[in-house]
């Protein structure tokens, strides 16, 4: 996994924004059909900037075959099946690329980057740390989550020996509890570094618009475009 | 000085005093729940600002207390390791991480460069540098988070279980470390039940029990002790026992054959890819039946691939297990190898210590009568009192009791735990020592990965060494 280029976070969290603006707002015809398949393609393109080409390969597999999907169904003679089918391809083809692109967004951006960017945005500082906490937690919820599924494999409880409700209060429980404590943990250790004070903290790390964030710009606009134009 | 917990029924400290003077390196040590940590809570400030409770007395820290101001200014002058290493960074790569203290106080952006430039050089850390943190060994994690504490250039370094986690030859790392800061003239506070690398550097050792100080000796009257007067202070021992027997046991043994183990690449947040040497290649690992077998080896030689290899939780290349030589396979591994992970907290998830015992009782499905079995295991394992307490309100050595206890329950005849005594006062490893042998008197197969030489002491029949993913020594 190598990275190809690597964006300001300011770059992703903007993209996200009209990425999710033209998937819910634009039409299916003309410039908006562009539009929006300028924005499909998008989120594989980050993916691959960061070195993720199989999950982009995918994605991209998935996307377009609901893209394609929809518009043939809705082209022909509609039975019943046919429109739910026709719904659910719309539904993966709306979803899929705020999703995905959510996806790069949280394995692309690191904690320092994000509080410098949102920092420089002069977004208070209110929103910054819990934002910050939350993109360091994701990966914390994970590892736990695994944990815990090993655990319950190692003691002999599965899903078709305790039943359902069962079976999710077992992972569950030991889930919440050890997520708590951890953020518990977090919470002291990054107090006992001065998180919380007042005044503007220093950030040393390199954020900044160049080339790549110009280039994904420039497809955003072409995207936007051709939806404005229609 | 008294404090005590806002939710406890008896003081946490009480009549406690303690100055440090500057340069000095104060021990606190003591059985668990003796207060040790409440102390230093108290001097990083998180007493009363992030833990309350009823306070009584004064702390003065370089002057100032830090229950009177905000905790962000005592964080310019105290800097704080805690035990846990996976939970105590904040940011996802090193560099932000020993940046962070410095940026939270508004060094300028030069300073911090600098700053983060020397912590790498000089904590060794210059190769992880471009590594998520994620992808880091618990030594290197530590490591990490004592480089950015020393980042900030603290004057008083306050340190709570620092070495639970960690190997020899990480523990050894921290010690030279803490030289380090002892030697720049700041003052050290660590509470700690592992004395053996702390004994040429404290100035003092306080022992504490129930809230008070029980015993106060200078470093050299530390340094007199012998493990036998540690124990008499129910402290853990400051010399490694001796080597422990090894040798090829005689009698029916389970056989590892030929296995390699090598983890897949990890992708992490910002790191690169790694396509690391096997995590295990073995030739032969005989591991006696009926016996408490011994895992030893660093961090990183193997133990847990080990473990979770031989519960059936991943596979591996090639391997084969033979009982008496006979092969079973991942799916009869599953069902006869009982694991107990190294955090407890992820394998305990009923509301009561009885039921969690009933619950793999019937799934176990033994028959008979299952409360009968059930008291007979709480007794084995020395928790009837317990019965009806919340599991997760027991101490960590009666969690690693709770779940020899499930391992009993389940009636599987190979029982494999992982490091289940880090982090535990003398009584407690001895109390968990307990439990294993009553495993193996009940004709279970026991292993146990660990480095604590104490525990394998107290009842390892037999001892393997893992070297690098390699059997060392058998």
């Amino acid at each position: 996994m190598n990275e190809l280029f690597r964006l300001d976070p300011r770059t992703t969290l903007a993209t996200i924004g009209l990425l999710n603006v033209v998937m819910f707002s634009a039409g299916f015809t003309g410039g908006d059909a562009l539009a929006r398949l300028v924005f499909q393609l998008i989120p594989a393109l980050l993916a691959i900037g960061i070195g993720r080409f199989w999950p982009a390969l995918a994605y991209l597999l998935i996307s377009l075959t609901a893209l394609a999907g929809e518009r043939w169904l809705l082209a022909g003679e509609l039975s019943g099946a046919g429109v739910a089918l026709a719904g659910v391809c719309g539904l993966i083809a709306r979803l899929a690329p705020g999703l995905f692109l959510g996806y790069v967004a949280v394995v692309s951006i690191q904690v320092g980057e994000l509080m410098a960017a949102l920092e420089r945005l002069r977004i208070p500082r209110q929103l910054v740390i819990p934002a910050a906490v939350v993109l360091r937690f994701i990966p914390t919820v994970r590892e736990e989550s695994a944990a815990v599924a090993s655990a319950m494999s190692a003691r002999g409880i599965s899903l078709g020996r305790v039943g359902p409700l069962t079976w999710l209060e077992y992972r569950l429980v030991p889930l919440l509890i050890s997520t708590v404590k951890a953020g518990e943990e977090l919470t002291q250790a990054a107090l006992t570094r001065g998180l919380g004070r007042p005044g503007r903290a220093t950030r040393i790390c390199r954020i900044g618009l160049r080339v790549p964030d110009a280039a994904v710009f420039a497809l955003c606009a072409v995207g936007m475009g051709f939806w404005l134009v229609g | 000085m008294n404090f005590s917990y806002a939710a406890a029924d008896a003081a946490a400290l009480a009549d406690f005093g303690l100055s440090v003077a500057p340069g000095e390196f104060v021990v606190l040590s003591g059985p668990s729940g003796c207060g040790k940590t409440t102390a230093t809570r108290l001097l990083n400030g998180l007493i009363p600002h992030f833990h309350e409770g009823d306070l009584t007395g004064q702390v003065r820290v370089f002057g100032r207390d830090p229950a009177q101001q905000r905790i962000w200014e005592t964080a310019a002058e105290v800097g704080s390791v805690f035990q846990n290493p996976r939970s105590q960074f904040f940011t996802t790569d090193p560099v932000s991480e020993i940046a962070f203290g410095c940026e939270n106080l508004g060094l300028p952006a030069a300073v911090t460069r600098q700053r983060v430039e020397r912590a790498l050089a000089e904590f060794g850390l210059e190769p992880l540098r471009d590594r998520s943190i994620f992808a880091l060994s618990g030594g290197e994690k530590q490591r990490l988070a004592c480089a950015a504490v020393a980042a900030t250039e603290p004057g008083l370094y306050v340190l709570d279980e620092p070495s639970a986690n960690l190997d020899a030859a990480a523990t050894e790392r921290l010690r030279a470390i803490m030289a380090g800061w002892k030697a720049s003239g700041a003052s050290v506070v660590v509470a700690e039940h592992r004395l053996g690398y702390l004994r040429d550097l404290a100035d003092r050792l306080l022992v504490l029990t129930e809230g008070r100080i029980t015993g106060e000796y200078s470093g050299e009257q530390f340094r007199a002790m012998d493990d036998d007067a540690l124990a008499a202070l129910g402290l853990r021992r400051a010399t490694p026992p001796l080597p422990p027997r090894s040798g090829t046991p005689a009698g029916p043994a389970l056989e590892v054959r030929d296995l390699t183990y090598r983890h897949t690449s990890r992708k992490v947040p910002g790191g690169g890819s790694r396509r690391p040497r096997p995590a295990l290649r073995l030739d032969r690992l005989a591991i006696p039946k009926g016996r408490i077998t011994a895992l030893q080896g660093a961090n990183g030689a193997g133990k847990t691939t080990l473990a979770r290899w031989l519960a059936g939780l991943s596979p591996g290349r090639g391997g084969q297990l033979l009982d008496e030589g006979r092969p079973i396979g991942r799916r009869e591994r599953r069902r006869r190898v009982f694991l107990v992970l190294q955090d407890v907290n992820h394998q305990l998830v009923t509301e009561s210590v009885s039921d969690e015992i009933a619950v793999t009782l019937r799934l176990a499905g033994p028959g008979g009568a299952v409360e009968a079995e059930r008291d007979r295991i709480l007794a084995a394992v020395d928790l009837s009192a317990y019965a009806e307490r919340h599991p997760m309100s027991l101490s960590a050595g009666q969690k690693q009791r709770l779940a020899i206890g499930t391992a009993l329950a389940s009636q599987r005849e190979i029982v494999i735990l992982d490091e289940p005594t880090s982090g535990l006062d003398l009584a407690h490893m001895r109390q968990v020592a307990a439990a294993l042998r009553r495993l193996s008197e009940q004709g279970r197969t026991v292993l146990v990965a660990t480095h604590d030489a104490e525990l394998i002491a107290a009842c390892a029949d037999h001892v393997i060494t893992l070297d690098r993913g390699r059997v060392a020594l058998q």
